[in-house]
């Protein structure tokens, strides 16, 4: 069942569609700050944008900065929003339960099929901007980088510090492998937000029979959770909103990393997969399906 | 009578619904677990945190202030640190060599602080600054706001002779904290008081509230949501430049530069009662009146930008004053107080601002005109 739901996600010309429209976004910017040469200046624009001229390799952090506030989740409630809801509108989930599948491992399927797109998604993205920077701003050689002309004696920050390839939002240098590091941790934190809102559309596909229907109300609840975040008077239930954490993936970016926000960005999403996904499931399980 | 179907149905539900009612649970009962302190005087307290400026220590600490400041020219910076929220990264090794990172969703701005110089890294324009020297004079900076920080400056500035009770103990960072009360003894200051919940072993100030006068929210308050006693490694509290960076040098004594309009500094030796004292080296423009948490200072502004300095308060809400011979306006806000006057017969403008009422800071202003002193 779980390989027939992931053959169909495959083959689904909109699967790869949808995912290409994700990766353009990014290269689109790339390209024009290229041939431009008008990256916005440090501190203004899109997060780490301002850095990829410095070293292409950073540019898979300003691509998921680029993606995630709209495209991705949009992207994600779609996908998610049409498991069952697309079937019933198709007229075939009537059908996929006469075979003798028992309707929680159909609903497992149809969630480990999402699961696969985010993790295509985000995975495709992180490597086509990866590719991008580094072929239109590149990647500088560690031995490169390093400027000892600029030490100066008896202070410790007179000059850049050999070996590092970007620097983190704290001014400190990272080497490859730690940027490598950071950007898999950053891509994981994505991955899970948006399995939340995954979880969400799953939820209200099992509710409704019409995909837009549960794709809207999923982004429904994001916008009304981005809101309640910027809103001081609702400081009290801020931590749990499934926004809340969100930008959490920057700190991965920030030496040492901060690892508050991302702990708690992963534990918030895992609860708003678990309580959507066991609705889904007590709703889904029992429910007259007529179409 | 209810069908199989939704009998089940109903089962699945309720399961559902225990298990987020749970999830909802937590935090409440978390917060509601009882907390064990070891059982100290205010007295013991107030020592113990006094005694604690050396301890090494980690942590993240949010503020959030409402000073209710009005927006002035070349502020900013002060107004959202003391009308906002902000966030802090901690790390302490001692007294003069520690680290207090100020984060945003998409930037952040550190300061280090080491034995010789002080350093300030912001990530907006990717710029690493060494500030030569002390300052002898400066405005808050988010490293005040730091519960620690915070604490011991106020019970200094309160001194012995300030009141202390006891409060009911809380839980602070996950940490059980004995609280203390303080309540200034300065006639005529706007601090009502202070109340600060401390780490009862080490006296480690883990969260404090000061509130002003006729206020029943605090006007201030910071606290850790996490916090440990470890002292930090070396490689934390010395910046280090990436690529891309940029590196400058200031001197701390830079910002006389910034008094230019100061006038000569001819200033009486006591204020409504209260006398002066000294001013750091440098900056003997600047008068400062009375002790503790009801101090002012008094400054005089040459030329003309007392005059548009007033114009602009006045557009800010601030009170018109109005004499035979002066024009002013006073500033009010919970914990601050701000005084201009300009006089037609005492060349400039006089500003007093400082922790004191309205009444005390215009009485100093009515002395400062009435010629001679």
């Amino acid at each position: 069942m779980i390989a027939v739901e992931q053959f169909k996600l495959l083959r689904r010309p909109r699967t790869w569609i949808s995912i290409a429209l994700l990766c353009a976004l990014p290269v689109a910017v790339a390209v024009f700050i290229a041939v431009t040469h008008l990256a916005p200046p440090p501190g203004e624009g899109a997060a780490f944008l301002s850095a990829v001229v410095q070293d292409g390799s950073l540019y898979p952090a300003a691509a998921l900065a680029l993606v995630l506030p709209v495209f991705l989740p949009v992207a994600v409630a779609l996908v998610a929003g049409d498991s069952i809801a697309g079937e019933a509108t198709a007229g075939t989930l009537r059908y996929l339960l006469i075979r003798p599948v028992g309707r929680t491992r159909l609903l497992v399927a149809k969630l480990v099929a999402v699961i696969t797109y985010v993790l295509l998604a985000v995975v495709s993205v992180t490597l086509t901007s990866y590719l991008t920077g580094v072929f239109l701003f590149g990647s500088k050689p560690p031995e490169a980088v390093g400027r000892p002309g600029n030490f100066q004696a008896g202070i410790p920050t007179g000059g850049v510090q050999a070996g590092s390839s970007a620097t983190s939002l704290s001014g400190a240098p990272l080497t490859l492998v730690q940027l490598l590091e950071r950007i898999a941790g950053a891509v994981a934190l994505i991955t899970v937000s948006m399995l939340g809102v995954a979880a969400i559309a799953l939820f209200l596909s099992t509710v409704t029979d019409s995909v837009l229907g549960a794709a809207f109300g999923a982004l429904a609840v994001l916008v009304g959770s981005e809101v309640l975040v910027t809103l001081n008077a609702a400081a009290s239930i801020q931590p749990y909103l499934p926004t809340r954490y969100w930008l959490a993936w920057i700190d991965f970016f920030r030496q040492p990393i901060f690892w508050r926000d991302i702990q708690r960005g992963f534990g918030i999403q895992l609860v708003y997969v678990a309580v959507f996904l066991a609705a889904a499931w007590a709703n889904f399980s029992t429910k007259d399906v007529t179409a | 009578m209810v069908s199989v179907v939704a009998g089940r149905a109903m089962r699945r539900w309720a399961l559902v619904a225990a298990g987020v009612a749970l999830l909802c649970a937590m935090p409440a009962i978390d917060s509601a677990l009882p907390v064990s302190v070891p059982r100290m005087s205010a007295i013991q307290l107030r020592s113990r945190i006094l005694a604690s400026a050396s301890l090494p220590y980690a942590g993240y600490a949010e503020s959030n202030a409402a000073f209710g400041l009005p927006s002035l020219t070349g502020l900013s910076d002060v107004a959202a640190l003391l009308d906002g929220v902000t966030r802090m990264r901690v790390w302490q090794a001692a007294p003069d060599s520690w680290r207090v990172d100020v984060l945003s969703d998409v930037s952040e701005q550190d300061t280090y602080q080491t034995p010789h110089a002080s350093y300030i890294w912001d990530s907006g324009s990717e710029l690493l600054t060494e500030v030569l020297g002390r300052y002898p004079v400066r405005l808050p900076r988010p490293a005040d706001l730091v519960p620690p920080a915070l604490a011991l400056r106020l019970l200094r500035a309160a001194g012995p002779r300030a009141r202390v009770t006891e409060l009911a103990p809380r839980r602070v960072a996950g940490l059980s904290a004995e609280g203390l009360r303080v309540i200034p003894d300065n006639p005529g200051s706007t601090v009502a008081q202070i109340d600060i919940w401390a780490e009862p072993a080490s006296g480690l100030p883990l969260q404090v509230e000061m509130f002003g006068r006729g206020g029943g929210q605090p006007a201030i308050e910071t606290q850790f949501l996490q916090v440990s006693s470890w002292r930090p490694d070396n490689a934390v509290l010395i910046p280090q430049r990436g690529p891309g960076t940029a590196f400058t040098q200031t001197d701390a004594a830079d910002l006389s530069g910034a008094l230019n309009d100061l006038g000569p500094g001819l200033l009486p030796v006591s204020l409504d009662g209260r006398a002066r004292v000294d001013a750091p080296v440098g900056f003997d423009q600047v008068g400062v009146y009375g002790r503790g948490l009801g101090t002012f200072a008094v400054l005089q502004l040459d030329g003309s930008s007392g005059l548009s300095l007033i114009s602009g308060a006045r557009l800010d809400g601030g009170i018109p004053l109005k004499g035979p011979h002066w024009v002013g306006v006073v500033v009010s806000t919970p914990l601050i107080t701000a005084v201009l006057l300009h006089s037609s017969t005492v060349a400039g403008t006089f500003v007093l601002a400082g922790f004191v009422d309205r009444q005390v800071l215009q009485r100093a202003a009515e002395e400062l005109i009435a010629d001679p002193w």
